[in-house]
């Protein structure tokens, strides 16, 4: 079932911890079935992540609505928790895959959310519009902005780490 | 196109949303401006890197069966339907990663095109059945020569097999499976996240039929034939790209 796990994989990178991305896929998927008995529309995989996307925000309005409509803050943005972790544990745990990983969840969920569906999902500009319900040019800038971002912290991080 | 420019539709082109045109004024600035070739440079990499190193989560053991239920899947497999009787018995576990991955599947089918309506649907069902399943492939292997070999041993006409790894479709393998009650085999290939299904079999000798497409289902599906054999390709991935990979089976294969 490739559509359930690529709605599982939204949902978890959206809101950043197992516990919640289970409860919010299950309730999405359970809702959505009982309601529609089934796929409906002419594409079965942007349908599903469209419902579980649609649930997440929810979920986030509710219960961290300070996540969203974030400002984009190149400051606050392109600083990838050098504090916590220490150059030398980074290097031991791959350092590219972890920091470009950390740099993704310290996006704004809105770009979060277009750079995993394009990346991760593959999707067109066209279905991420209509997964997120914005327009294609907010995709387009968006997935810029979030691009820019990761590679400046993708930057600084190996930076630290090969000036340990 | 200036510098400007290409900034502003960089991350479009090498996202292939480009169109033809501008995608061509992008590749002629670039060469020759070493700065906005870096960016572009740039852009692939960190592409690649996302692809290459950003975790992919799955839903626990518990949560999937709960998901499963939910939409009506069976528990584990699908009801295997295939009653060919087979040479040797292969673990369809060991093949569940693959469930992620995308495909595209050639399934060789004797006769019955004299329903396509029908058709479709006992092919677009055989396809949906291996991904819900997670049986995509019975011989997992992006080697056509080891592909090709294990049909031979079960088919009563050859099938071509091509990797087409260096175009963009790569060859994950092959599997027999069973359409509209006929025998099928099929090879399987993978296009970013998505799956296409590619269906052929054995029709009368030297019948040729022009190309024509379908959508059903949010699959789409574009089917001819050529030189006696019949053709069926099948996907969630967008028409453009399906017909790029239809053009490579017409006319590369």
């Amino acid at each position: 079932m490739p559509h359930l796990r690529a709605g599982y994989n939204l949902a978890r990178w959206l809101l950043r911890n197992d516990h919640d991305a289970d409860d919010v896929v299950q309730e999405a998927i359970v809702r959505a079935f009982r309601f529609y008995e089934g796929f409906s529309g002419n594409n079965p995989r942007a349908w599903l992540l469209t419902i579980v996307r649609n649930s997440v925000y929810t979920f986030l309005q509710q219960n961290r609505a300070r996540e969203l409509g974030q400002e984009f803050d190149e400051e606050l943005h392109t600083d990838t928790g050098r504090d916590s972790e220490t150059p030398e544990v980074l290097f031991l745990r791959s350092a590219r895959a972890r920091s470009l990983n950390d740099a993704v969840e310290k996006l704004p969920v809105e770009f979060r959310e277009v750079f995993v569906l394009r990346e991760m999902e593959g999707l067109s500009y066209k279905e991420i519009a209509d997964v997120a319900r914005i327009p294609l040019g907010t995709v387009m800038s968006r997935l810029s902005r979030a691009r820019k971002q990761l590679q400046a912290a993708v930057g600084r991080q190996e930076q630290a780490g090969s000036a340990s | 196109m200036n510098c400007a420019e290409t900034r502003r539709l960089v991350d479009a082109y090498v996202d292939n949303e480009l169109d033809l045109r501008s995608a061509l004024d992008l590749e002629e600035h670039i060469s020759g401006c070493d700065a906005c070739d870096a960016d572009e440079k740039g852009l692939r990499e960190l592409q690649s890197s996302a692809r290459a190193n950003l975790t992919r989560y799955s839903p626990s053991p518990e949560l999937e069966a709960k998901l499963r239920e939910a939409i009506g899947a069976p528990r584990t497999e699908a009801p295997r339907t295939l009653i060919v009787p087979l040479k040797k018995r292969w673990s369809w576990t060991a093949l569940a990663p693959l469930a992620a991955a995308a495909a595209v599947l050639i399934v060789a089918v004797p006769r019955y095109l004299q329903r396509p309506p029908e058709l479709a649907d006992s092919v677009l069902n055989a396809h949906v059945r291996s991904l819900l399943a997670d049986h995509i492939t019975d011989v997992a292997s992006s080697d056509q020569h080891t592909v090709k070999p294990w049909f031979q041993g079960k088919l009563d006409y050859s099938v071509t097999v091509t990797d087409w790894v260096a175009e963009g479709f790569p060859l994950i393998g092959g599997r027999l499976d069973y359409v509209d009650n006929t025998q099928a085999a099929a090879l399987v290939y993978k296009r970013a996240q998505h799956v296409v299904n590619l269906f052929v079999w054995p029709g009368k000798p030297g019948s040729d039929e022009a190309v024509k497409r379908m959508c059903r289902r949010g699959y789409n599906a574009i089917y001819w034939s050529k030189d006696g054999m019949h053709y069926w390709a099948i996907s969630d991935l967008n028409e453009t790209e399906l017909q790029q990979f239809v053009e490579l089976v017409r006319h590369k294969g």
